[in-house]
C-alpha cells in the first residue's frame, strides 16, 4: 500500500500534474483501491470544513498586509535609515540588507516578499559602492528568507494548521533562532570582508545626527509589528484577529502616505486572491487526502514501517534533514510542507521531538529551499530585480548563508531551548 | 461560439477574484471592529470569525478560475523540462483537465453539503445561526465554475495545439517556468519602486 501511493503520487506529480490535482487524485485513487466506505463522498464535507477554518483566515489577511505595505512606500525609508546605522561596519551595505530584511521579516510573512522588496530598493547601491556584486546578492536572497522566521510567518501557519500547534508559541520559538541566524549572517559577511577587504566597498561617513534624525523612518515597521505580534502576547487577539488588526492598520500607514486609493486596493486584492488560491486549493486537496489515508490506515502503517526500522530518534532528524534538503532543490516550499508534513511530523513528534521545537527546524529548511537552486525561489527573484549577469552570482553568494543555516540547526539540536525557551515562559496561549 | 464562451469565462474569472478579494477586505474589517469592540467597549459583534470563514472558503473557490488562467497552479517540472515538445503539450493539458476534474469532484460533493443545508434548513450552530445553504451555494459556485473554465480552456488549448500555434498554446496552458514566476515576484516590487520615487518626487 505504502509502494502504491509512493508510485502514483511521484508518478503524478514527475508528469507535471499541479501539486493540487496530484493530491487530491490520489486520495480519490486510494479510495478505489483500498477503501471499505465510498470515502471520496466526503470529499464536499472536507473541503466545506477546511476552507472555513478561523486559522487560515490569516493567509489572506498576511498577504493583503504584505501587499498594502509593499505599496505603502516604507521599505525604502527604513532601507536608508539602516544604511546609516549600520554602514560603519566590515561589509557596509550588506549589513543594511540583512537588517532591513530582518526588520522587514517582522512585518511580512513571506521570504519572496522579502526579498523582492528590500532587493529593490538595496541592489542600485551595490554598483554605486562598489561592492562585490556575488556577496551582495546572496545576502538579499539570503536574507529575504527571514521573512518566514521571523514572526509573522505564513509558512508557519500552515505548519500550526497541519499539526494543531499553537501559532502564538510557534511565532515565539522563532524569535531567538531568527536572531542567531541574522548574527551568523552578519557575521559571515563581517568575516568575508575581514579576508577580502576589496568585497567590503567604500564606506560611508555618517554623523550621530544623520543617523537620529532617520529614527523616525524605523517607526513604521515597527508599529506594524507591535500591532501584529504584540497584540497577540498582550492576550488582546488570537493569530487571526491579529492579522486582521494587521491590515487595518497597513490601510491606515497606506492612507497616511497618501499611497491609498481604488486602483492599489484592487491591485492588492487580486495579488492576495491569486496567492490565496493557490494554496488554499492545495491545502484542501491535501486535507482530503489525509483524511483518506488515515481512513484506510495507510498513516499509521507508515508509521509502524518507519518505527520498525528502528531509527535512533537522531538518525531519523538527520534523515529527516537530508530528505527537505534534497526535495526543497526540486519543489516549491509551500506545496512541499503541505505534501510531506501530515506524515512526517506525527513521526517526528512519537520519537519525542517538541512540535514547536521540530516546527522551526522545518522553517529553517524550507529557507534553506528557497535558495538552493534549481528550485530556489529567492535566488530567482534576485536576479530578476538584477536584469544582468548570471544566476550563478547569486548562487554563489547564497553559499556562505547556506552553511549559517546549517550551524543554526546544529545548534538547534544541541540546545533545543534556544526554541523552547520564550514559548515556555508563556502560559496557555491558544 | 468557442472565443464567446472564453470571454465569458475569461471576465467571469476576473470579476469573481475581485469578489473574492473584496470579501476577505470585509472579513478583515469586521475582524478587526470586532477585536477592538470587545477589548474597548466590552461589546462583540458576534459570529464576525464565523462570517470570516465562510469568507475564506468562497473567496478562494472564486480565485480559482483565475489562479487556473494565470497557470498559477504549482506544478513539480523538473522531469517535464527534459522532455520533448510533444510531450510537454500533452502534460500541459493533463495539468488543467487534472484540475477541471479536482474542482468538478469538489463540487459534485460539495452540491450535496450544500443541497442538504438547503433540505434541512441548517443553521450553523453559533450565536448567530447563519442559514449554511447561503455561503455553501456561492463556494459550490466558484467549484463548479472553475470546472467549466476548466472544460473551456482544455477545449481552446487542444484547438490552438491542433493548429499549431505554439505560442498561443504556451500562454494558455504552458507550465510556468520559475523564471517566470520570479519576474512577476520582481516585477511587482519594482513597479511601486517606480511608484513611490514618483511619489517621493511629488
Amino acid at each position: 500500500m505504502i509502494a502504491t501511493s509512493l508510485l502514483i503520487l511521484m508518478g503524478l506529480m514527475l508528469l507535471a500534474v499541479p501539486v493540487a490535482a496530484s493530491l487530491g487524485l490520489l486520495g480519490v485513487a486510494l479510495d478505489k483501491a483500498f477503501g471499505f466506505l465510498p470515502l471520496t463522498r466526503a470529499a464536499g464535507e472536507i473541503a466545506w470544513t477546511a476552507s472555513t477554518e478561523f486559522l487560515l483566515v490569516c493567509l489572506p489577511l498576511f498577504i493583503l498586509l504584505g501587499e498594502i505595505l509593499l505599496r505603502s512606500g516604507i521599505a525604502e525609508r527604513m532601507y536608508e535609515a539602516l544604511v546609516k546605522w549600520m554602514s560603519w561596519l566590515p561589509g557596509g551595505l550588506m549589513h543594511a540588507n540583512i537588517g532591513s530584511c530582518a526588520l522587514f521579516a517582522a512585518t511580512s510573512g513571506s521570504s519572496v516578499a522579502t526579498a523582492a522588496t528590500i532587493g529593490t530598493v538595496a541592489l542600485p547601491q551595490a554598483k554605486r559602492f562598489g561592492y562585490n556584486d556575488r556577496l551582495f546578492l546572496g545576502t538579499l536572497a539570503a536574507g529575504g528568507t527571514l521573512g518566514i522566521l521571523i514572526p509573522p510567518s505564513l509558512n508557519m501557519i500552515v505548519y500550526c494548521v497541519l499539526t494543531n500547534t499553537s501559532v502564538p508559541k510557534l511565532y515565539l520559538a522563532g524569535i531567538i533562532p531568527g536572531l542567531i541566524l541574522v548574527t551568523l549572517f552578519m557575521g559571515s559577511v563581517w568575516i568575508a570582508c575581514m579576508v577580502f577587504p576589496a568585497w567590503g566597498g567604500k564606506g560611508q561617513k555618517v554623523s550621530w545626527s544623520e543617523r537620529i534624525a532617520v529614527l523616525p523612518d524605523l517607526l513604521p515597521p515597527l508599529g506594524i509589528f507591535l500591532v501584529v505580534v504584540g497584540s497577540i502576547y498582550a492576550g488582546i487577539a488570537t493569530a487571526t484577529e491579529a492579522s486582521a488588526l494587521g491590515v487595518v492598520a497597513a490601510l491606515i500607514l497606506a492612507a497616511w502616505k497618501r499611497r491609498l486609493n481604488w486602483k492599489m486596493m484592487l491591485e492588492c486584492l487580486e495579488g492576495t486572491m491569486h496567492s490565496t488560491g493557490m494554496v488554499m486549493l492545495v491545502i484542501v486537496a491535501a486535507l482530503f487526502l489525509n483524511f483518506v489515508i488515515t481512513s484506510i490506515g495507510l498513516t499509521e502503517l507508515i508509521t509502524e514501517t518507519l518505527k520498525a526500522l528502528d531509527l535512533s530518534a537522531a538518525m531519523m532528524l538527520l534523515v529527516v534533514v537530508l530528505f527537505y534538503l534534497v526535495l526543497g532543490c526540486f519543489m516549491e516550499t509551500m506545496s512541499m510542507m503541505i505534501t510531506t508534513i501530515p506524515i512526517i511530523a506525527p513521526v517526528m513528534f512519537a520519537l519525542g521531538y517538541d512540535p514547536l521545537w521540530f516546527g522551526i527546524v522545518v522553517i529553517i529548511l524550507v529557507e534553506a529551499a528557497l535558495i538552493t537552486p534549481p528550485v530556489g525561489l529567492n535566488l530567482f527573484v534576485v536576479q530578476n530585480l538584477r536584469k544582468s549577469g548570471s544566476l550563478n552570482d547569486v548562487m554563489a553568494g547564497v553559499t556562505p548563508f547556506l552553511v549559517g543555516m546549517m550551524i543554526l540547526l546544529v545548534l538547534l539540536a544541541l540546545v533545543p531551548d534556544l526554541a523552547l525557551w520564550l514559548p515556555g515562559l508563556i502560559g496557555d496561549l491558544s | 461560439m468557442m472565443s464567446i464562451l472564453w470571454t465569458v469565462s475569461d471576465r467571469l474569472a476576473s470579476w469573481s477574484i475581485r469578489a473574492g478579494g473584496g470579501l476577505i477586505l470585509i472579513a478583515a474589517l469586521l475582524v478587526a471592529t470586532d477585536v477592538l469592540l470587545r477589548k474597548l467597549l466590552s461589546v462583540t459583534l458576534g459570529g464576525a470569525d464565523e462570517v470570516a470563514g465562510y469568507a475564506l472558503a468562497v473567496g478562494s473557490a472564486w480565485s480559482y478560475s483565475a489562479v487556473l488562467l494565470k497557470r498559477g497552479n504549482v506544478r513539480v517540472d523538473a522531469a517535464y523540462r527534459l522532455m520533448p515538445r510533444l510531450a510537454r503539450a500533452l502534460l500541459d493539458l493533463l495539468a488543467v483537465a487534472s484540475i477541471g476534474l479536482l474542482t468538478g469532484i469538489f463540487a459534485w460533493y460539495g452540491y450535496e453539503v450544500f443541497m442538504t443545508s438547503w433540505e434541512l434548513g441548517s443553521r450553523s450552530n453559533s450565536e448567530l445561526a447563519a442559514p449554511l445553504w447561503l455561503p455553501q451555494a456561492m463556494w459550490w459556485a466558484g467549484l463548479t465554475q472553475c470546472t467549466l473554465t476548466a472544460l473551456v480552456l482544455f477545449l481552446r488549448a487542444t484547438v490552438a495545439m491542433i493548429q499549431g500555434d505554439e505560442a498561443q498554446f504556451a500562454g494558455l496552458v504552458g507550465a510556468r517556468s520559475i523564471e517566470e514566476d520570479a519576474a512577476g515576484e520582481a516585477a511587482h516590487a519594482a513597479e511601486h519602486e517606480g511608484e513611490m520615487l514618483k511619489g517621493g518626487a511629488q
